[in-house]
């Protein structure tokens, strides 16, 4: 083993990362080579002071309050970033951008406050949507207003879409009267449709 | 919580490869509020402690390079290495000792910012930190046998320099 590739492997040697094979090579080096048993030392020994250097200048401590000062660093950053509240029958974009508009129509006409205005058109929807649907379809219309609220995108990615040969439509009761039409041979998004509807999201228990 | 965790050792390499005491909490609050903000990001394939070392090795580089740019020479009797607490804060057995300990810390500082950043993080992570090889280059993001010969030379231009004190 020439020595030029013998003091690259003194590094790793000091550091037990060579292999076995390289181990009993570079020993069988070292035994006949003074030059290569010098470094040895010298990388050492180098590598020693650095460490009674380093462990001598300790590094700063954290103070008392400094976790709490992170947690206030990153609340204060997701306030911040936070998106404005909206309500769940908000979520919908047409929808959302609907009521929006008539929120402020009211605000201004009745001069109340806004989340008064929230919490009664939030009511009038959902006693407008309870009347229209009928039967079983209230409990599933109830899921309209959960975190697992369909939108038109989730729609459309439904296995079952594809092979109903759906047209594309853009207002997402009409696409799901369509796919509950599709699906269930029910001509208007009422009863079985629903129940349609909910068997493909929910699976085959939902009822 | 993962900041009492892991603090000491964060405030440690940030020690260790800025030399600025003064910027340590600061840096290593940067290096928690980046962590979680990138939480997302990390998927298991290394282990915790390489993925935020990783981060702190990168908020380092940020701040030198910007140091950098307005850096002031300093002689080695300023003791780059930071302000070392005095002899009767430090547990040494004497005032020489103590004294001869920040000659030297300013005369390693001096080495080491004589090599490459790569090379000397390197270097750091493994005889300061004890690292594993493994370990550098999960952080490092770079195989092993790069590790190995990065390594090899940042203690060769460090030996040289101190070849008067071994």
């Amino acid at each position: 083993m020439r020595c030029l590739a013998t003091r690259e492997q003194l590094s790793a040697f000091i550091d037990n990362e060579l292999d076995s094979q390289e181990v009993r090579a570079l020993n069988a080096h070292l035994e006949g080579c003074t030059s290569c048993r010098q470094e040895l030392e010298q990388l050492r020994a180098a590598q020693m002071l650095l460490r009674e250097v380093a462990f001598a200048v300790p590094a700063p401590k954290p103070s008392v309050h400094f976790s709490a000062r992170v947690m206030q660093a990153i609340a204060e950053d997701d306030l911040s970033h936070a998106p404005q509240a909206r309500g769940p029958f908000l979520a919908e974009p047409a929808l959302g951008r609907f009521w929006e508009a008539l929120l402020e129509r009211a605000h201004g006409w009745l001069r109340l406050p806004r989340y008064a205005l929230s919490m009664a058109s939030l009511a009038l929807a959902i006693g407008v949507l309870t009347m229209v649907v009928s039967g079983g379809g209230v409990k599933f219309a109830a899921s309209w207003f959960g975190p697992q609220r369909p939108t038109l995108t989730t729609v459309y990615k439904l296995p079952q879409i594809a092979s109903l040969k759906m047209p594309r439509e853009t207002d997402l009761e009409e696409a799901l009267r369509e796919f509950a039409y599709h699906s269930s041979g029910e001509p208007t998004l009422e009863g079985g449709a629903w129940v349609a509807l909910a068997q493909v999201r929910y699976g085959a228990g939902a009822n | 919580m993962l900041v009492l965790k892991y603090q000491q050792q964060v405030f440690s390499l940030i020690y260790r490869l800025t030399s600025d005491r003064q910027a340590v909490e600061d840096l290593a609050q940067d290096v928690f509020h980046n962590a979680y903000r990138a939480i997302r990001h990390f998927q298991g394939k290394s282990s915790f402690f390489t993925w935020l070392y990783r981060i702190t090795v990168n908020t380092c580089i940020n701040f030198t390079k910007q140091q950098r740019l307005r850096r002031v020479i300093t002689s080695v009797e300023d003791n780059p290495y930071g302000d070392v607490p005095s002899p009767s804060h430090q547990e040494v057995d004497s005032p020489e000792r103590a004294l001869e300990n920040k000659q030297l810390a300013g005369l390693i500082e001096k080495a080491l910012s004589s090599i490459s950043e790569d090379k000397r993080t390197i270097l750091i992570l493994r005889d300061i930190e004890g690292l594993s090889y493994e370990e550098i280059a999960e952080i490092m993001d770079c195989p092993i046998g790069t590790v190995r010969s990065r390594l090899f030379r940042a203690r060769e231009k460090i030996q040289v320099k101190l070849r008067a004190y071994l």
